[in-house]
């Protein structure tokens, strides 16, 4: 089996479509931390140490927003200590962190689809049924990235033309103000000409009619079709065990996970299996590619 | 690079300080003010009832075992001595310290509004339920941060399911009305 992105694009839509919708239902922390586990270890097996500044930012926000919540709401029976005159309970603590941490999860697998989900391959899939939103939807998704790269470019330009300013005190702000507003004027009308620009050269190349071919030809294979039928039967198993009430946990006003015990695990380890699908698959490529011997 | 980051800090870090503020801005009793009457105090007496949400059925769900009394009691009649001059809402304070009967408001110490106490909230039992007072008996129109104590009063807070038609002594007819104009 070669690596995850190289499956059909339906696959991979669908797969992620399928495990945004599971975490939606599932307001569980241990579902939650296995999803940002796995998504962390798919993401190392993509670009290596670098996956893990993705911590340095993700677990102070939640943090943050398991300390707001019990700030804000006071419910629960368990009290911990008291804050003005009401209750810091530990089930408010236990639901913001829950929260965060689904937050969380949500983001690391959008970064794992926008890795792996390239542009082409959703235009790929959406470009004659729905070409308008399609080519919106890709637009917006590269709008910040492309808006990153631009102001980079422009700060540089401004920097060389002026040299650097030996003002001081309010001089220094003011003339940062101006230059700041200045970035941002010239961003945005370079920003929206671009997008008529890409919207237009979009139309005279003829995309949205019906016979237009796409640049790469996605093949449904066999792995294709392997792929899908393992995800299936455990996303089915998931979604019916689901319905039995597993995985499910209500906060207030006290802290409970419906469920058997035993469907609780079965469901977990599902769960595990499908979220570290692309993980695995990818780090087995990897090592096969290692192990080619290129020096020799 | 760094002087920017760490501008970022600080304003990350000064705006965290800013929220949790806002976070604990719900006033505390004033203190300070009351004292000059500290010394004079008064006998009241309270109850809390939830019989509307055991009626309803609400124990029988797994998640209210324990949090719900079964008799629909979680505060028998208790005497209770406040400073002069206390509001519903002070009373309501001084029981949660002293029983241990959680409570939430939101609004300041004049307009407060009780949410929930001892973790039975609003809607909990419905679209119409939530928390009553009376005072001796009767229902008052204004909120429970309003109403000045004296001497003797017998308070009452009482759960509703049904916005007080299922209580005694409220205005079911305001009720009705009510409902019938945001259904």
């Amino acid at each position: 089996m070669s690596s995850f992105e190289e499956l059909h694009p339906a696959c991979l839509f669908s797969y992620f479509v399928a495990v945004m919708i599971l975490f939606f239902l599932c307001h569980h922390p241990l579902a939650m931390v296995l999803a940002c586990a796995c998504a962390l270890f798919f993401l190392y097996n993509i670009e290596g140490r670098r996956a893990f500044s993705w911590c340095k930012w993700m677990l102070p926000v939640v943090l943050f927003i398991a300390v707001v919540n019990p700030l804000l709401n006071h419910r629960g029976v368990t009290r911990l200590f008291k804050l003005g005159n009401q209750w810091i309970t530990l089930e408010a603590f236990g639901y913001g962190l829950t929260s965060g941490l689904s937050m969380a999860a949500i983001i690391l697998w959008f970064a794992c689809y926008q890795k792996v989900m390239t542009n082409d391959k959703f235009l790929y899939l959406f470009g004659k049924i729905a070409p308008s939103s399609a080519l919106l939807i890709t637009m917006a998704w590269n709008y910040i990235p492309d808006l990153t790269k631009k102001m980079k470019k422009i700060r540089d330009s401004q920097k060389m033309l002026k040299g650097t300013e030996e003002e001081r005190g309010w001089k220094q702000i003011l003339s940062r103000t101006k230059d700041a507003l200045q970035t941002v004027t010239v961003l945005l009308g370079w920003s929206l000409e671009n997008v008529v620009e890409q919207a237009d050269s979009m139309k005279a190349r003829g995309y949205g009619l019906r016979k237009r071919t796409t640049f790469h030809l996605f093949r449904f294979e066999q792995k294709d079709i392997f792929f899908s039928g393992i995800v299936g039967v455990i996303v089915i198993f998931c979604f019916v065990l689901r319905g039995m009430g597993c995985m499910t946990m209500e906060f207030y006003p006290q802290i409970q996970s419906g469920g058997s015990k035993k469907a609780n695990i079965l469901f977990l380890v599902l769960f595990l299996i499908l979220l570290g699908i692309p993980g695995l698959i990818q780090w087995k490529e990897e090592k096969a590619w290692n192990s080619y011997d290129l020096k020799g | 690079m760094i002087k920017i980051k760490q501008k970022l800090w600080k304003i990350t870090a000064i705006l965290s300080v800013c929220l949790l503020l806002v976070g604990c801005a719900q006033e505390t009793p004033d203190r300070a003010g009351s004292s000059k009457t500290s010394e004079e105090k008064m006998d009241v007496s309270v109850e809390i009832r939830c019989d509307t949400a055991i009626k309803k059925g609400l124990t029988k769900q797994k998640k209210w075992k324990g949090v719900l009394p079964k008799d629909g009691c979680m505060l028998k009649k208790e005497k209770m001595q406040v400073k002069k001059g206390s509001s519903v809402f002070d009373l309501l304070c001084e029981v949660q310290d002293a029983k241990g009967i959680q409570m939430e408001y939101s609004g300041g110490k004049k307009t407060a509004y009780i949410q929930g106490i001892g973790n039975l909230y609003e809607q909990d039992g419905g679209r119409w339920s939530g928390w009553m007072y009376s005072v001796n008996g009767k229902y008052a129109k204004v909120s429970c941060g309003e109403y000045t104590l004296k001497d003797g009063d017998e308070v009452q807070w009482n759960y509703s399911c049904d916005l007080g038609a299922d209580l005694k002594g409220t205005d079911k007819e305001k009720a009705k009305e009510w409902k019938e104009k945001n259904e």
